[in-house]
């Protein structure tokens, strides 16, 4: 881990530094508040031990700077003080310190205080990636593992600001299994949602680099294809409905093909038009219904005009 | 003042053990102290004839600490004197004060010369 030693007094500099060093820290120097401040900014420094007293920003300024700034982690603060007041004390701990060290200090409280804070530090990154992990895990859909519709929610709204914003094209499409109440009921919810993993794979997979799939909901699935128009759209999207029905997944109850399919339908948001992303989406199940209507296991892409009709 | 200049400027096996017992660190400490406060004892005289007392507390504070960490206890003393003082805002004696540092500080390099790291 890295230590950030902060004071004007080079010998006390110098001794301290060279005592975590020897503690097996890699340590790093700094002559006053506003040194440290940029050492903190250009470094991963996961704990400070700052005097209290030095010009330009002192130990106390230095503290609430931290604590008032986001650098996007804790950084442990221990302030050095020869000030052994209890007021002090109170004064350190509520800018923001989390310790604080009287002097002269010794060698053994130095080394126990530092572990301390270690301590601290391991036991915050630990929790920190649980919850990253957690946040992560409320936008991944349980059963398939892709995007969920929470993700989705978020995501397009954002792809399709994007695209407008730079007269990009944005083709979404929305995709729904066949008759799949009819393999539920036949072959039970425990095969139901294997083929739901099967079929959201074979989409996640079949969609290139740039294009996101998410699970709407139910046996719904939905893409995002960024820049690209509705013919390129239409392409992609066929490529899914074709590997859905390679996949081969027996489903006697979808005539004529005898395996699982789906239906998809896309629409592709125009550069330079003005519609939101409701009416994009609402064009996607437009077309997808068409697929539907039209015998199911097949693409229909949305002519760019149907977007532009009045509501 | 009455502390003794004839004693040595530096309590030897004291300042050697906050080294870690490391002569050669030991010596690197007090040129760094000697380079840092003969440049700070300039500017204190330098607030002290500017009537700053207030800086010539935080200077005299920062040359007390270093020389406590080294175990230069005349020298520790004498800059603790200059701080209190001028924390309190009395500036009675502070010139002569600042003058005996001064000269402390020179008998600290002495010292350092004759150091074998």
């Amino acid at each position: 881990m890295r230590v950030l030693v902060v004071e004007d007094e080079p010998v006390s500099r110098r001794m301290l530094s060279a005592a975590i060093s020897r503690m097996g820290y890699d340590v790093v120097a700094a002559a006053d508040g506003r040194e440290a401040w940029d050492v903190l900014r250009a470094e991963q420094i996961g704990l400070v031990v700052t005097d209290w007293m030095m010009p330009e920003m002192d130990g106390l300024q230095l503290v609430e700077k931290i604590r008032g700034s986001e650098l996007g982690r804790y950084v442990y603060v221990i302030l050095l003080t020869s000030r052994s007041e209890s007021r002090d004390a109170a004064e350190a701990l509520e800018a923001g310190a989390d310790d604080f060290i009287a002097k002269p200090w010794h060698r053994d409280e130095l080394t126990a205080r530092l572990t301390a804070g270690r301590r601290i530090l391991d036991l915050q990154a630990a929790l920190q990636e649980k919850n990253l992990l957690l946040e992560r895990m409320t936008r991944v859909d349980g059963l398939t593992g892709i995007g969920n519709r929470r993700n989705f929610d978020e995501e397009f709204p954002r792809a399709f600001e994007t695209a407008r914003r730079f007269h990009r094209f944005l083709s979404v499409a929305m995709l729904d299994i066949d008759r799949f109440k009819a393999y539920n009921d036949r072959f039970g919810h425990e095969a139901g949602d294997i083929a739901l993993r099967a079929v959201a794979a074979a989409i996640d997979e079949t969609v290139r680099t740039a294009d996101q799939s998410f699970r709407y909901g139910g046996e719904e699935f939905c893409c995002t294809f960024p820049e690209t128009d509705e013919a390129g759209a239409g392409i992609v999207a066929d490529r899914l409905r074709a590997a859905v029905e390679r996949l081969g997944i027996v489903h006697p109850e979808n005539c004529p093909w005898g395996v699982v399919t789906i239906s998809v339908g896309v629409a592709a948001l125009q550069p330079s038009t003005t519609v939101d992303p409701e009416d994009l989406l609402r064009a996607a199940d437009q077309a997808l219904y068409r697929a539907k209507a039209q015998g199911r296991n097949r693409t229909v892409a949305l002519a760019p005009e149907r977007l532009l009709a009045p509501r | 003042m009455t502390v003794s200049a004839e004693v040595c400027p530096i309590d030897l096996a004291d300042g050697l053990a906050r080294a870690g017992d490391d002569r050669a660190f030991y010596r690197e400490l007090l040129d760094l102290f000697l380079d840092d406060a003969r440049q700070r004892l300039v500017h204190l005289e330098a607030a002290l004839s500017g009537g700053d007392l207030t800086q010539v507390a935080s200077i005299a504070h920062s040359i007390k600490g270093a020389a406590a960490n080294l175990a230069a206890e005349r020298a520790r003393a004498l800059a603790w004197a200059i701080e209190s003082r001028g924390r309190a805002g009395d500036g009675t004696g502070l010139a002569e004060l600042a003058g005996e540092l001064a000269a402390e500080l020179e008998r600290v390099a002495d010292f350092t010369r004759s150091f074998e790291a």
